[in-house]
């Protein structure tokens, strides 16, 4: 669990969802050329959506919190 | 339908309670409490302002005309979201060092703290906003008319006005609750908490109506979806296609809106300036992204809903108010209305304080400096900033009444994204890449807006009819090659990719050869160090040269005041004045050295950046003179003293900082890990430092129990062989004398069973295993056990059991002390329930497994909670009130030492199962015993 975390907290796996949202999110996943297909976008794409959120979550739970040094209270400085 | 009256009494009653919430919280923040803004859900829910009357009405138009056009404007910001604890977190660090007020004051602070960058920006960012602002007014005018003009309750005076009422709502809560002070952190908690409030009431009015539509009017998500294509207009879905099934169309609005989440003015405001501690951007991360996925979850629903219902076309955008309202439900419009209006006024109040603070900081302040007449304005900066919000809302509210229903106003939304899209490079190029400079940003910034400017504003000031249409026809002065909408012959592109095509290669082209032809001054380099390396952990510096204290405080301090005088009153210079002092820690000095001079410098021009702008505030201490001519030589002989300190060139040095600085963020992160890990161990070590204190008690407790136990048993001896003595010479007593004998005799052997257990714990014989069969063994000994008869036991004894290793004598203990124990619970049981239907029982099961022997007592007694099942093998832990707490625990020490397993399973009032496992394998020889094994 904790080596899950660790990987998840990554600044290189945030950049990895990054880029695997765009690939969820864009051509040549999502196409509209059949308007029959409307339906099937958009279940897709709400279900695709609710899963990067899902990695959100997790990834923000697993973020490291920021050093003493670094934790700035804004405005408190 | 509804009273336009009573409909205006409700929105201003709405707002009032809006106006009181974040009075309270302003109160609460001043009279040193905790923020209730300081909270990651709260600031999560602020960035909700993002969704805009545009998207609370507009998306379901867009979705009507276009499909699920409208999706990836929420799913870029999705996208962009993901890289927030990188990219967002050192925007808020820098916020936080350089005290930024907006996103022109960012950029100008990043390259030079240019006035003229931060001018351009202005103006990018106001061209953006006013028509946008427009918008909302159009959302809140327009609902308005549809809400209260289908009965009878109509006021045609009302519906004239509603415009104004609601621009001069909007102007006096923004002002009271905006910028009701100069603050130097341009933050505001009641504000925002009332934004928070906003934005909670419109997600839900907006899934209110959405459910409304699709579970009340239709049978859900499902029937909806199944009317498409066949139930819609065939010109409807021609459109559908046309929009949507470009996959470069689609990218770009996602890009628009990757770059508005980030750009907004609004949005740098409130995700940026507003954030009290960088913590938040953690749980905005996925809470954000949520409100976005559950407001937009049923706007395609609602669209296809008004149009299978045959509503027009062109009235798509009120669909969301229009299907509740013509459906008879009277109190659902009024949400959606106020939701609406939620969305709208949030809009025009953080925008308009966005850009009446970037209005004043970097265009009225620079002329002040430029026009001396003009410098008594300085000291009316708060007022200068009311007729800045006056302004912007009037000329929203304005550009809403000329534009009205013409293509410009519906396309501003977009037109506003491509807008704020030009500070990317900009932005991003100040936070990754130290060589970007002012002049690049100055060239990148000017070409985009440009272009911008243009391709798509210019266009559309011609569909509105604006400007004559030739331009369109053949382009300007007939030249084809520079068409606005078709830039050097690019033609294939829709109006809004085209623009973002050209703008970007522009601006991105131009900001990349500014910045390589030209030099960084040394001060640009400085700051650009700062912002790229904002969440590196910079070596604090200790006092680097020692230098008299020959200045004199007091007229330094005069001098700030009278700085600090020209833009706030002489009361608040004076305590601004002394807030810096402090921070520079020079409070009740009379004089100071240069280097303490040097930090009271920068603190004042910190705490001024955060009013006025970093550039005005730069430029001003420039003025000021703060350093004489003497000062300013003896400082530059302190960075010169440290150079040669160090016996390096500068350019040496340059590279030595670098280093040193990776070198501190190394150490610092290999410190984090290396304090991580003394945690560990410390822990690990109190651990078994606790366990030792315990054994070595339990030891001390032992030795003294076995003496105590062994000398207790010979008067115990002695009393029973009296008693016996006594019972026999004295036969015909009475029955109470009777009575005590026998009690005498009962306590004796309580304390006798009592003194056996603590022996049996402490000083007990190693247990000698003998192979022999379990069940012959186990029915000698159950044989021996006697229980009331109202309990029934159960013997479930496994057949081809075979033979184990155990010492018969020590494992008679075991099962005597959990048959005890059963006995105990479910007589307890049965004294506990009050009808008779509970049939108490006690199961003995063997049974032969993989690891050994399985010995299970069951019991349907009392039972106990988890917790005291957690303590239940501790020795001298019970809850009778008769125990010695040692029954289980010797069990433990028993078949541990047979090298078995013991477990228990029990809930309150179900019962209690103790499963022993003996192994069919001699049990592990003793400590003792092993080391006498011969080698």
């Amino acid at each position: 669990m904790a080596r899950i975390k660790k990987v998840l907290g990554r600044w290189e796996f945030q950049l990895l969802l990054f880029h695997v949202s765009l690939v969820l999110f864009g051509w040549p996943l999502v196409t509209f050329q059949d308007i029959n297909r409307v339906k099937t976008m958009f279940v897709y794409l709400i279900l695709a959506w609710a899963i990067v959120i899902g990695l959100l979550f997790l990834v923000s739970r697993s973020l490291a919190e920021p050093s003493p040094s670094e934790d700035l209270q804004n405005g408190d400085k | 339908m509804l009273d336009s009256f009573a409909v205006l009494y409700i929105l201003c009653l709405y707002m009032s309670i809006l106006f009181l919430t974040a009075l309270w919280v302003e109160r609460r923040s001043r009279e040193g409490g905790k923020s209730l803004v300081n909270n990651p859900f709260v600031y999560s829910l602020s960035l909700a302002v993002y969704c805009t009357g545009w998207t609370y009405y507009g998306s379901v138009g867009k979705a009507a005309t276009s499909g699920l056009l409208f999706l990836p404007i929420y799913l870029g910001p999705t996208i962009a979201i993901v890289l927030w604890w990188v990219v967002l977190r050192k925007m808020v660090r820098i916020k936080t060092t350089h005290h930024i007020t907006s996103i022109a004051d960012f950029i100008s602070a990043r390259y030079n703290k240019s006035q003229s960058v931060a001018a351009l920006a202005t103006l990018i960012a106001l061209f953006a906003a006013m028509p946008y602002i427009g918008l909302q007014f159009k959302a809140v005018i327009s609902t308005y008319s549809i809400i209260t003009t289908h009965g009878e309750g109509a006021s045609p005076w009302m519906a004239a006005n509603i415009g104004p009422v609601v621009a001069v709502l909007m102007c006096v809560f923004t002002i009271i609750l905006g910028i009701r002070r100069l603050d130097p952190t341009e933050r505001h908690p009641g504000l925002i908490a009332a934004i928070a409030v906003e934005c909670l009431v419109k997600l839900l009015a907006f899934l209110a109506a959405g459910i409304f539509v699709t579970y009340f009017m239709f049978d859900g998500f499902g029937d909806i979806l199944s009317r498409v294509p066949d139930e819609l207009p065939a010109h409807v879905l021609a459109g559908w296609v046309s929009d949507q099934s470009s996959p470069v169309t689609w990218t770009t609005y996602m890009v628009l809106g990757m770059a508005a989440i980030m750009f907004l003015p609004r949005q740098f405001h409130v995700t940026v300036v507003e954030n009290f501690d960088e913590k938040h951007i953690r749980t905005a991360m996925w809470m954000f992204p949520l409100y976005m996925l559950l407001i937009n979850i049923f706007v395609f629903p609602i669209a296809i809903a008004g149009l299978v219902k045959g509503y027009p076309l062109a009235e798509a955008d009120t669909f969301v108010l229009g299907l509740p309202m013509h459906t008879g439900q009277k109190w659902l419009s009024l949400l959606v209305f106020l939701g609406g209006g939620s969305a709208a006024t949030g809009m025009i109040i953080i925008s308009s304080i966005t850009v009446s603070t970037m209005i004043t900081n970097h265009l009225l302040l620079p002329v002040v400096g430029w026009v001396p007449q003009l410098g008594f304005l300085r000291k009316q900066l708060l007022k200068c900033r009311w007729v800045a919000v006056a302004g912007v809302i009037t000329i929203g509210y304005w550009f809403e009444r000329q534009v009205g229903e013409s293509h410009m106003l519906v396309n501003i939304g977009m037109i506003s994204f491509a807008a704020v899209l030009q500070f990317a490079p900009a932005c991003l190029g100040g936070i990754f890449w130290r060589r970007g400079n002012e002049t690049g940003a100055l060239l990148g910034l000017g070409a985009g807006f440009l272009v911008w400017s243009y391709t798509l504003l210019l266009p559309a000031f011609v569909r509105s009819g604006w400007i004559h249409d030739t331009l369109l026809q053949n382009g300007p002065w007939g030249i084809g090659f520079l068409h606005p909408e078709r830039l050097f012959g690019v033609s294939t592109l829709d109006n809004l990719t085209h623009t973002v095509l050209w703008s970007m290669l522009f601006n991105v082209g131009l900001y990349f050869i500014g910045s390589l032809y030209s030099q960084q001054s040394e001060e640009e380099q400085s700051l650009a160090k700062d912002f790229v390396g904002a969440l590196t952990v910079a070596p604090t510096l200790g006092p680097t040269s020692h230098r008299e204290s020959t200045i004199d405080l007091a007229g330094k301090t005069r001098r700030i005041e009278e700085l600090l005088g020209q833009y706030f009153t002489e009361s608040e210079a004076a305590a601004m004045g002394q807030k810096c002092l402090n921070a520079a820690g020079l409070e009740g000095r009379p004089r100071i050295s240069i280097v303490d001079l040097a930090e009271l410098h920068s603190e004042v021009e910190k705490l001024l950046a955060g009013s006025v702008g970093a550039a005005v505030a730069h430029k001003a201490l420039a003025q000021a003179g703060i350093f004489m001519p003497s000062e300013a030589r003896e400082l530059s002989e302190v960075y010169a003293e440290i150079l040669a300190s160090l016996k390096v060139t500068p350019e040496e040095l340059k590279r030595k900082i670098d280093y040193y600085q990776e070198r501190e963020a190394l150490l610092t992160h290999h410190a984090a890990e290396l304090e991580q890990k003394v945690k560990e161990r410390t822990r690990d070590l109190e651990a078994a430092q606790e366990e030792l204190i315990k054994r070595e008690k339990l030891s001390v407790l032992g030795q003294l129990t076995a003496i105590v136990s062994h000398e207790l048993r010979n008067p115990l001896g002695v009393i029973r062989s009296s008693v016996y003595y006594v019972n026999r010479k004295m036969s015909q007593v009475d029955e109470k004398t009777r009575k005590h004998l026998d009690r005498i005799e009962q306590q004796v052997a309580i304390c006798d069973s009592i003194i056996g257990e603590l022996l049996e714990y402490t000083r007990g014989r190693r247990s000698t295993a003998v192979q022999g069969e379990i069940n012959p063994w186990l029915e000698e000994v159950l044989d021996q056990l006697a229980a009331p008869p109202e309990v029934w036991v159960e013997r479930d004894l496994a057949r081809d059991v075979p033979p184990a290793y155990f010492d018969a004598e020590k494992m008679r203990r075991v099962v005597v002390n959990l048959f005890e124990n059963a006995l105990q619970a479910v007589l307890a049981r049965q004294a506990e329930e009050s009808d008779n239907s509970y049939r108490p029982w006690i199961r003995i099961q063997t049974a032969a497994t993989y690891e050994g022997i399985l010995i299970r007592l069951e019991d349907n007694g009392s039972g106990m909670s988890q917790e005291t099942a957690g303590h239940a093998f501790e020795p001298l832990f019970t809850t009778r009130a008769r125990g010695t707490g040692l029954g289980l625990a010797i069990v433990r020490k028993i078949v541990l030492e047979h090298g078995g397993l013991v477990s228990l399973n029990s809930e309150p009032n179900r019962g209690t199962s103790v499963t022993v496992v003996i192994p069919l394998q001699p049990p592990p020889l003793p400590v003792a015993a092993r080391d006498t094994v011969p080698q």
